[in-house]
């Protein structure tokens, strides 16, 4: 099966083990959330799949090859990191124009009608562009360029509400017309939560999990109701967090729903940022 | 690699016409005074095309690396075919540039007393060697000169790349520290003009002045050597190179 798979992958930086014998793979024609805590180590493995670093252990395949300094492997991954990598001097036009000379079947039309849709000039050098435009010309890229395998690496940072939810609306159409495998590293987990077929956490270098979108939201529910009754019903039970407001509680739950439950308690779908936070606390890896 | 000198020769394309158009105006500027003092029985000659190439050439490899990594990085790009592109780029520079600063000097010369630097260093030969022979002979010495200080200034970029800010602020200063100032104490005190004498050496390595005779093709020779060693050196330290942050 065509993915790209890393086995063993590890990265130090000095005494700091960014990454610790991580194996995963990111199949055909998937979206899959990365999620992680600050310095999980998620960047650190984009960097290390698409060779902008060299893992210290472990090896990274795209299809079965290996992906180091493999160019006719690189070319199918097109990583819309964080940093900004284009020259300063380059143009959206520029950047779009070499990245079709060097990826190949670039859709030109298709990118500038995003340009229009998002409001970007893309006879703008890019670094006269705002925070929120510099996000919107590599993500409008990344949706473009012809490659079987998209990582993006935080791509709505800067956006506002507007923008991200034209992103993530153009992300399913896209998708949906040509789908590929789409990796998607972000903090705003509940904003992306609803386009993610499977979701990788990383913790501390490490996989912590690796889960269909739905496997983990099954995998707890919220129950609320009057603050007495929900604080007797989730006695002794794992509870991932609780809030009251009033005299009204909810809480969320680990663990499936009991068949007899209280008929005065409202039971509801568990909340996917809420059981990642739960999950990277201390100790939280107990849940699994 | 066809794809990355491409690159490389787009971006630099600009830059070098603009350096080409300010040399050339300086030229006509100076030779057009000049020529006007000439009348009043003042000698003049103009140069300038060789060693503003030279100049021109050695910036390049210093700015090219950093810039142009992180872009290839962006595309996949893998580090030997960021190198070929580079190596194939450089040398097709100075090409250009040994034959745009031998016509201008030639086209020059036909309305002012232009002399370049090859001209001038080995002015004997002028009247006394074959014309084509000498021709092709300007042309290498002018193109390796160029590629040479290339490769040095690429190589450099890398290693201040790679090195950590430590090691930049050690290099910086140890090199020229005992280039300039150590090394000539020391010969003076311990090394018994060792030194002085292998930087003689070098001079003649480079000029190609020689006890024998002159001889223009041992310069060639030399920045040959030197940018091979220089282009290794600069392969090696590419290799492992990371993006940064």
């Amino acid at each position: 099966m065509n993915a790209i798979t890393c086995t063993q992958v590890s990265k130090n930086f000095g005494d700091v083990k960014a990454l610790d014998q991580v194996s995963l793979s990111f199949e055909e024609g998937k979206i899959y959330g990365l999620l992680g805590r600050n310095g999980a180590g998620k960047t650190t493995l984009l960097n290390c799949i698409t060779g902008r670093m060299f893992p210290t252990g472990g090896e990274v395949y795209v299809d079965g090859e290996t992906a180091l300094e493999n160019e006719k492997e690189l070319k199918k991954i097109f990583y819309m990191g964080q940093q900004e990598l284009y020259p300063e001097e380059m143009t959206v036009n520029k950047v779009f124009y070499w990245t079709g000379q060097f990826y190949g079947g670039f859709d030109l039309e298709y990118a500038q009608n995003l340009c229009q849709k998002f409001g970007l000039d893309p006879k703008k050098k890019t670094s006269k562009l705002s925070t929120g435009y510099r996000s919107i010309y590599k993500l409008i890229t990344a949706l473009a360029v012809d490659a079987p395998y998209i990582l993006l690496d935080e791509p709505v940072l800067g956006l506002d509400a507007g923008h991200r939810e034209m992103f993530y609306r153009e992300l399913l159409e896209n998708y949906a017309e040509k789908p590929r495998t789409i990796v998607l590293s972000t903090h705003l987990i509940e904003e992306a939560a609803s386009l993610l077929e499977e979701v990788i956490i990383l913790h501390n270098g490490r996989v912590m999990c690796h889960k269909t979108c739905e496997e983990l939201l099954h995998s707890g529910y919220t129950v609320s109701g009057k603050q007495s009754e929900v604080d007797a019903f989730i006695a002794g039970k794992k509870v991932l967090s609780q809030q009251s407001i009033g005299g009204l509680k909810t809480a969320v739950i680990y663990g499936k729903p009991e068949e007899d439950m209280p008929q005065t308690l409202e039971t509801g779908r568990m909340d996917l940022q809420k059981l990642f936070v739960a999950m990277t606390e201390e100790n939280g890896g107990e849940l699994l | 690699m066809k794809l990355t000198s491409k690159y490389y020769l787009n971006s630099l394309r600009n830059s070098f016409l603009m350096a080409f158009g300010i040399i050339l105006g300086l030229s006509l500027s100076f030779g057009i005074v000049l020529r006007s003092a000439q009348s009043e029985n003042l000698d003049y000659s103009i140069s300038g095309f060789e060693l503003t190439f030279m100049i021109f050439t050695l910036v390049t490899g210093l700015v090219s690396f950093r810039e142009s990594f992180r872009f290839f990085q962006q595309n996949g790009i893998s580090r030997k075919s960021q190198f070929t592109g580079w190596a194939v780029s450089l040398l097709v520079l100075s090409a250009v540039e040994a034959v745009v600063a031998i016509l201008s000097g030639r086209v020059l010369g036909l309305f002012f007393n232009y002399r370049g630097i090859f001209n001038q260093l080995y002015q004997t030969l002028q009247t006394s060697g074959n014309p084509a022979l000498l021709l092709v002979q300007e042309f290498l010495w002018v193109c390796m000169a160029c590629l040479v200080l290339g490769w040095a200034g690429f190589s450099f970029a890398l290693l201040y790349y790679r090195l950590s800010k430590m090691g930049k602020i050690l290099v910086s200063i140890l090199v020229p520290g005992t280039l300039f100032i150590l090394l000539p104490m020391a010969d003076q005190h311990f090394l018994g003009g060792s030194y002085a004498w292998l930087l003689e050496k070098a001079g003649m390595l480079i000029t190609g002045y020689l006890p024998g005779g002159i001889y223009p093709m041992v310069p060639v020779a030399a920045a040959l050597v030197c940018s091979a060693v220089l282009a290794v050196l600069s392969w090696l330290m590419m290799r492992r190179a990371e993006v940064r942050s």
